[in-house]
C-alpha cells in the first residue's frame, strides 16, 4: 500500500479512536450518573414513605382514563374490570375502539351491559368521526365506549381527550393493568405543584406476575428469557435515566402505556400527532416546546411509585417490531421539534435531554455501524489491537450488566418485592446476556428501522396478546 | 489505557453499589425485626402504665423519662406508633387516657425534633396529627412547632402540620395557620386546603364564622379555597354569598365560587342575578353563563326553562352542555322538548337528546 495512503488511513483510524473514546466515556458517565441518582432517589423515596412524608390518600383530582383499543377483544374486558377496581374515587373510563376488525366493542358492550347513547362530543382536537357511543353508568364510575373510524393510536387518544369530562386525563394501553394505588400515586405531583402538566408512570413487565385486584400476589421473573431481559432493561431505563431527567425537568418521554396529562395544555398544543409513530414521545417534546415558546411555567414529572403492569413481547419478532416503531417515532419527534436542538431557551432540555436522545439513541445505530466498519478496515490493514479490543468490549459489557443489576436490585428493594434465589441468579446471568447480545440485536433492528418506513406509517404496534388473568 | 482505567473505576463503583444494595437488604430485614422487638417492649410498658393511670391518675415519672429518652430516635417513634395504633384500635378510652398522661413527652420531643431534618420532623407532625396531640386549650411547644412548620419548604411537612392543627379542634390555630401559609407565598394546592378543612374536628360553626369574618384578609386563591370549603360544609351563608356575587369588583374566580354555592344551596333572592348571569352574551365572559346555567338546575321556574333553552343555542360548548344538564335535572316538559326538537338548532337537539337518553338509562338501571 502506498505510504501516503497508509498514513492518511492511520490518522483517520486514530481520529476514529479518539471519537469513540469520547463517545463511550460520555455514555458510560451518563449511565453511571443515572443509576446513581436513580438508586439514591428510590431509597430516599422509600424512607419518605415510611416516615409518612407524603400526601395522605384521601385527596383526589378527578381524572379521565383513556384506553385506546384496536383489535383488543382478548384483553380489553379484563383491562376495564381492573380499572373499575382501582382505589380511587373520582375518575371515569373511556375506551376508544379505533375501527377494530374484531369484536372489541361487542365484548365490552356485553360484559358491561352498556347502552347506546347519542352523546355530543366536543371536538377540540382533530380525529376521525365517531360511529357510535355506548355508556354504562351502573358501576362505581362511568364507563364510556366510543367507536370511531380507524385512524391510529394518536387519533384515538385525541378522540378520548375530546370525550373526557375531567381536567386531567390518563392514557394507557388496552393490554395493561394499573396497580390498585396507581392513580393516587400519579396525581400526587399535581397536588404538590401547580405547574405540573404531565406525569409519567412506571411501566413494568407483567409476564409471570400474579395480580389480584390490581395487587401483586406473587412476583416472579418471566419464564421466557427474552421477556426477562426486558424486565432488566425496563428497570434500567425507567428507574435510572428517567429519574435523572426528572431532576432537571428534562423528561422527553412519557410512555404511552401510562401517563397523566393536563387536558387544557394538551389541547392548546394541538394534542397527539396522528402522523407520527411515537405519539407518546412527540407529545411530551411538543409540550416542552409549547410551554417554553409561550413562556408558561411548567413541570413534567415522573412518578416512580405509580405502576402499570404491561405485557412485554415474548417473541423476538414482536420485540423487533416494537423497537423499530419506537426508533422511527424517536426520529419523527426529534426531527419535528428540531427547534429545540442547541437552543439556549430550552436550557438542559436542549443541551442534555435532546442531545442524549440525538447522540445515544437516534444516531447510535449509525455510529455503531461506523464503528464496526472501522474495526473491519483496521483489521484488514493490520492496525487493530485484537486483544485490547476484546478486553474493551468485555469490560464494557460487564459495566452495562452491573448497571442493569444495580437498577434491578434497587427497584426490587424499594418496593417491597421478594425474589427467589433462582430469580436472583437468573437476573444476574441475563444481565450479561442482555448487555452482550440483546443490545446488539436491537441495535441492528434500529439500524434497519428506516427500511420500508413510509409504508408502515400510522399502523398500530401490536404484539401477540395474552389473556390477562386478574384472578 | 486511560479509558479502560476509567471503566474499571466505574465497575468498582457499581460493584460497591451492589454491595450497598445487599447490605441494605440485611439492614432492612434487621430493622424490621428490631422494630418488632422494640414495639413489644413499649407495649408491655404501656399496658402497665395504663393500669397505673386508672389507679393513681398519672403515669410513672420513670416511664416518662424512659419515653423521652427513647422516642428521640425516629426509629423508636415508628415502633411506638405501632403500639399506639393497636391500643387506639382495641381500646380508645385507654389510648386517650394514656396519651393524656404522657403528653409532657411530646412537648419535650417537639423541642428535640424541631432541630432534626424535615423528613423526621414531618413524621413527628404526623404523630401529632394521628393521635390529636395538639391541645385545644393550653398552648404548648407542640402547637408552636406545628404553627412554625406551616411555612416549611416541604409540602409534606406543611400538610402534616396543617392536619395536626385541624385535628386539634382549635379554631384560632386554624386561622393563624391559614394566614401564615397565605402570607408566606409558598404554593399549597387549594384542594388540599378545602378538603383538609373538612377534616377539622371541633366547633365547625365557630370555624365557619371566624373564616367568614377573616375572608377579606386572604389572597384570592385562598379565598376561593375557603369559599369551596363553605360549599362542601354549610348552607348557612346564602345571603353573604349573594352579596359577594353581586359585588362586581370581586375577582371572577371568587364570583364563580359564589355561583356554585348558590347552585348547591338555592336562595330565592339570588335567582334574578343568576338568570342575568346565565344570559351573559359577552363571549369572553362565557364562564359566567356556563356556571350560572349549571346553578339554575336548582331553581325550578318558567324563566329558568326559557333561559336554559336559549343557552342550548349558545355558541359555547360548555354553556350548551351545562344548560342541557340543568334542563334534564329540572324535568323538561313535553311541550318544551317538542319545541327544541322541532327547532333548527342541531346542537341544542343533540345536547338535550343526550341528556334525556342518559336519564332513561339511569331509570332503567334503577328499575
Amino acid at each position: 500500500m502506498n505510504n501516503d495512503l497508509f498514513s492518511v488511513l492511520k490518522a483517520f483510524l486514530e481520529g476514529v479512536n479518539v471519537f469513540f473514546v469520547i463517545y463511550l466515556i460520555g455514555y458510560s458517565t451518563f449511565l453511571f450518573l443515572s443509576v446513581l441518582v436513580g438508586s439514591s432517589t428510590l431509597y430516599r423515596r422509600r424512607r419518605q414513605e415510611k416516615l409518612k412524608n407524603t400526601i395522605m390518600e384521601d385527596y383526589y383530582v378527578p381524572v379521565s382514563i383513556i384506553v385506546p383499543a384496536h383489535n383488543e377483544e382478548v384483553t380489553v374486558v379484563e383491562t376495564v374490570k381492573s380499572l373499575l377496581q382501582l382505589q380511587y374515587r373520582a375518575y371515569e373510563i373511556i375506551v376508544v375502539d379505533d375501527g377494530s376488525s374484531d369484536d372489541t366493542s361487542k365484548v365490552l358492550i356485553e360484559a358491561f351491559d352498556m347502552h347506546p347513547i347519542r352523546r355530543p362530543i366536543h371536538h377540540q382536537l382533530p380525529c376521525q368521526a365517531e360511529e357510535f357511543v355506548f355508556e354504562a353508568m351502573q358501576y362505581k364510575v362511568p364507563v364510556t365506549l366510543v367507536r370511531k373510524k380507524n385512524g391510529g393510536k394518536a387519533d384515538s387518544l385525541n378522540m378520548g381527550i375530546n370525550t373526557a369530562r375531567f381536567p386531567y386525563f390518563i392514557c394507557m394501553d388496552a393490554d395493561s393493568v394499573l396497580q390498585y394505588d396507581s392513580l393516587q400515586k400519579i396525581v400526587r405531583p399535581v397536588l404538590e405543584n401547580d405547574h405540573v402538566i404531565a406525569v409519567g408512570g412506571t411501566i413494568r413487565a407483567s409476564n409471570n406476575v400474579e395480580l389480584e385486584n390490581g395487587r401483586v400476589k406473587k412476583y416472579r421473573l418471566p419464564k421466557k428469557l427474552l421477556a426477562c431481559m426486558q424486565v432488566l432493561e425496563y428497570d434500567r431505563s425507567f428507574l435510572a435515566s428517567r429519574i435523572l431527567f426528572d431532576k432537571f425537568n428534562g423528561s422527553l418521554i412519557i410512555s404511552g402505556a401510562f401517563g397523566l396529562f393536563k387536558k387544557d395544555v394538551v389541547i392548546a398544543c394541538g394534542g397527539y400527532d396522528a402522523t407520527t409513530m411515537g405519539e407518546d414521545m412527540e407529545l411530551v417534546v411538543k409540550l416542552h416546546e409549547y410551554c417554553v415558546m409561550h413562556h408558561k411555567p411548567y413541570l413534567i414529572k415522573y412518578a416512580t411509585d405509580a405502576i402499570c403492569w404491561t405485557q412485554a413481547p415474548e417473541k423476538l419478532r414482536d420485540l423487533c417490531r416494537q423497537r423499530r416503531r419506537w426508533h422511527l417515532g424517536l426520529f419523527q419527534s426529534m426531527w419535528k421539534h428540531r427547534r429545540i436542538f442547541m437552543n439556549l431557551k430550552f436550557g438542559p432540555v436542549s443541551f442534555i435531554s435532546y442531545m442524549y436522545f440525538l447522540i445515544y439513541e437516534l444516531f447510535s445505530p449509525v455510529i455503531e455501524l461506523f464503528g464496526i466498519l472501522t474495526i473491519v478496515t483496521a483489521y484488514l490493514v493490520d492496525l487493530l489491537n485484537v486483544p485490547f479490543m476484546l478486553i474493551f468490549f468485555a469490560v464494557y459489557a460487564v459495566f452495562g450488566a452491573v448497571l442493569s443489576l444495580t437498577a434491578f436490585f434497587a427497584r426490587i428493594q424499594t418496593i417491597d418485592l421478594t425474589l427467589t434465589f433462582r430469580d436472583v441468579l437468573k437476573a444476574i446471568l441475563l444481565c450479561f446476556i442482555e448487555s452482550s447480545f440483546l443490545r446488539f440485536i436491537l441495535s441492528f433492528v434500529r439500524m434497519t428501522a428506516f427500511i420500508g418506513y413510509k409504508k408502515k406509517k400510522m399502523q398500530w404496534g401490536s404484539i401477540e396478546r395474552q389473556h390477562i388473568d386478574l384472578s | 489505557m486511560q479509558v479502560d482505567t476509567l471503566i474499571y473505576a466505574y465497575l468498582a463503583i457499581c460493584c460497591s453499589m451492589i454491595i450497598f444494595n445487599t447490605v441494605c437488604i440485611f439492614i432492612f430485614s434487621h430493622r424490621e425485626k428490631k422494630m418488632t422487638k422494640v414495639s413489644k417492649r413499649f407495649q408491655k410498658q404501656a399496658e402497665a402504665q395504663i393500669e397505673r393511670i386508672f389507679k393513681e391518675k398519672n403515669a410513672a415519672p420513670r416511664h416518662i423519662r424512659y419515653l423521652k429518652k427513647r422516642l428521640k430516635r425516629t426509629g423508636n417513634l415508628l415502633a411506638f406508633d405501632m403500639v399506639l395504633e393497636q391500643l387506639q384500635r382495641e381500646n380508645p378510652a385507654h389510648s386517650a387516657a394514656y396519651l393524656e398522661a404522657i403528653h409532657p413527652v411530646f412537648v419535650y420531643l417537639a423541642e428535640k425534633y424541631q432541630h432534626k431534618d424535615e423528613i423526621h420532623v414531618t413524621f413527628f407532625l404526623y404523630i401529632l396529627r394521628k393521635y390529636r396531640l395538639l391541645h385545644h386549650h393550653v398552648r404548648d411547644y407542640t402547637d408552636e412547632l406545628a404553627l412554625k412548620l406551616i411555612k416549611a419548604p416541604s409540602i409534606y411537612c406543611r400538610q402534616n402540620a396543617l392536619e395536626a392543627i385541624y385535628a386539634s379542634g382549635n379554631v384560632e390555630y386554624v386561622l393563624l395557620a391559614l394566614r401564615t401559609i397565605d402570607e408566606s407565598g409558598v404554593y399549597h394546592n387549594a384542594k388540599l386546603i378545602t378538603d383538609g378543612l373538612l377534616k377539622f374536628i371541633g366547633n365547625r360553626k365557630r370555624l365557619a364564622a371566624r373564616l367568614w369574618e377573616s375572608l377579606p384578609l386572604f389572597s384570592v386563591d385562598m379565598q376561593v379555597a375557603l369559599l369551596n370549603y363553605f360549599r362542601f360544609s354549610s348552607d348557612k351563608h346564602r345571603q353573604p354569598f349573594l352579596e359577594l356575587l353581586a359585588d362586581e369588583k370581586q375577582h371572577d374566580e371568587i364570583r364563580f365560587s359564589c355561583i356554585r354555592y348558590l347552585g348547591k344551596y338555592p336562595y330565592r333572592h339570588a335567582f334574578p342575578l343568576l338568570l342575568k348571569l346565565a344570559d351573559e352574551k359577552n363571549v369572553s365572559r362565557w364562564e359566567y353563563a356556563a356556571i350560572a346555567s349549571s346553578a339554575l338546575a336548582s331553581y325550578s321556574h318558567p324563566d329558568t326553562i326559557e333561559a336554559l333553552k336559549n343557552n342550548l343555542q349558545s355558541s359555547n360548548w360548555y354553556v350548551r352542555f351545562n344548560a342541557s344538564s340543568s334542563l334534564e335535572a329540572l324535568g323538561v316538559s313535553d311541550h318544551d322538548m317538542a319545541e327544541i326538537f322541532s327547532g333548527s338548532d342541531r346542537y341544542a337537539r343533540e345536547m338535550l337528546r343526550y341528556r334525556l337518553e342518559q336519564r332513561d338509562a339511569r331509570k332503567e338501571n334503577e328499575g
